[in-house]
């Protein structure tokens, strides 16, 4: 009668075992790129705030905006340092997703960078114009752009082109302008390309990086 | 023999003999009930989302044919502006199509909506030989990763013929392959554009 017991006593206490077993909490991972303003999230990192206020997070650093929006896409990112027009456009395709936190506001840091020959925008009527990816927020920013300097939809060429490989394209002749930022933009003025139009120039500062949703905390 | 050892033999004893066969009897019948619930759900929801694709994939075939039946592509001394501007108008009533192209009868990019490759040939494909080469609507038989747009489309195309039947050149819409996988997610009422 003794072993009975014992036997279900210890059964009862395998499955309460069974039932505390806790599951390892996995950090947030958020992607991050070249924007210098999301370098204090950088700094955050670095002196433990997240920790000290109870979050978990990984910053997953990629230098293509596109790849790393893209990882958020596949469900490999829980949150990604983005822009206002793509949290839309995540959320049109079904993928939820809240802006939590806005971490900067672009005015020049966001610019069109043409060749130096340009004086305006006007100029780039029929001319090849870059931007990062379709549908984006680079496409946006270049039509909207142009658009208000006059320069219709169907009125210039385009090129899909990563904003870091901008300058290259410049100095091998294959576009005439391109939207760009970061230390590409830095480079290219730096080397005498003339900076044509900046997010600044419409809907006041438009682009608002942010900090996109943490679907498990 | 000890009044424990006996207790322990009955509760052996009735534990093989009726509750193991009790139990094994309902595993198996709850789990083929299970098995056949998963079964018929999955078969009803690829059903569904198949009847979705094929009422998406019909539609576009009708819009593609449509655009391509509108005059303005048989009007002469048409500009390749013009028929930019009137792509977009397209475009912009049907959201579906991430850009919309115009192809002469030499396969040349003449306009597109977001101004990719123009002046440039069409490189052979699926929807190439059905157009240009069997000159029927391709609808969905070609999915491809487009360079210029780095994403995978589905090609929606068709002719353009004039009056008499002369070919005259091709247009062409880009699905974002990602339109196809939201079906599942979506309502029927949404899937109609």
């Amino acid at each position: 009668m003794k072993m009975i017991l014992a036997m279900r006593l210890l059964c009862i206490v395998f499955l309460l075992t069974a039932c505390t077993q806790e599951v390892p909490k996995q950090p947030l991972k958020i992607g991050i790129n070249f924007w210098p303003g999301y370098a204090h999230a950088f700094i955050a990192e670095k002196q433990g705030l997240f920790k000290k206020y109870g979050a978990e997070v990984e910053l997953v650093f990629k230098s293509e905006m596109t790849e790393m929006t893209q990882l958020y896409k596949d469900g490999k990112l829980d949150g990604v340092f983005s822009v206002l027009s793509d949290v839309i456009m995540f959320n049109a395709k079904e993928l939820p997703t809240q802006i939590v936190y806005i971490a900067d506001y672009s005015d020049i840091g966001d610019s069109i960078i043409g060749l130096p020959e340009f004086q305006s925008l006007a100029d780039l009527k029929g001319k090849t114009v870059s931007f990062e990816g379709i549908n984006t927020f680079s496409h946006l920013l270049v039509v909207k752009l142009l658009k208000k300097a006059g320069v219709k939809e169907g009125e210039f060429q385009s090129a899909n082109l990563s904003a870091s490989k901008v300058l290259a394209a410049l100095e091998a002749g294959d576009i005439d302008a391109g939207h760009t930022y970061s230390d590409t933009r830095i480079e290219a003025l730096k080397k005498g390309y003339k900076m044509l139009g900046k997010a600044g120039d419409i809907l006041g500062k438009n682009r608002i990086s942010s900090f996109d949703p943490p679907k498990k905390q | 023999m000890k009044f424990s050892t006996k207790l322990l033999l009955l509760y052996l004893t009735f534990t093989l003999g009726v509750i193991i066969p009790i139990c094994l009897f309902l595993f198996y019948t709850g789990k083929q009930a299970t098995e056949t619930q998963i079964k018929e759900r999955l078969q009803e929801r690829a059903e569904h989302l198949i009847d979705k694709i094929d009422r998406t994939l019909f539609e576009r075939f009708a819009d593609i044919q449509v655009l391509a039946q509108d005059s303005i592509f048989k009007t002469q001394y048409l500009t390749p502006l013009e028929i930019t501007q009137h792509l977009i108008n397209y475009r912009n009533a049907y959201k579906i199509y991430v850009s919309l192209s115009y192809y002469d009868a030499n396969r040349i990019r003449k306009a597109d909506t977001a101004g990719l490759s123009l002046g440039k040939q069409a490189p052979h494909s699926r929807w190439v030989q059905d157009v240009f080469d069997n000159g029927i609507v391709s609808v969905g038989a070609d999915i491809h990763f487009v360079e210029d747009l780095q994403k995978t489309v589905l090609f929606v195309a068709a002719p353009i013929r004039n009056e008499t039947g002369e070919f005259l050149g091709a247009v062409v819409g880009h699905m974002l392959l990602d339109r196809i996988y939201l079906l599942d997610n979506l309502s029927d009422e949404q899937v109609i554009q």
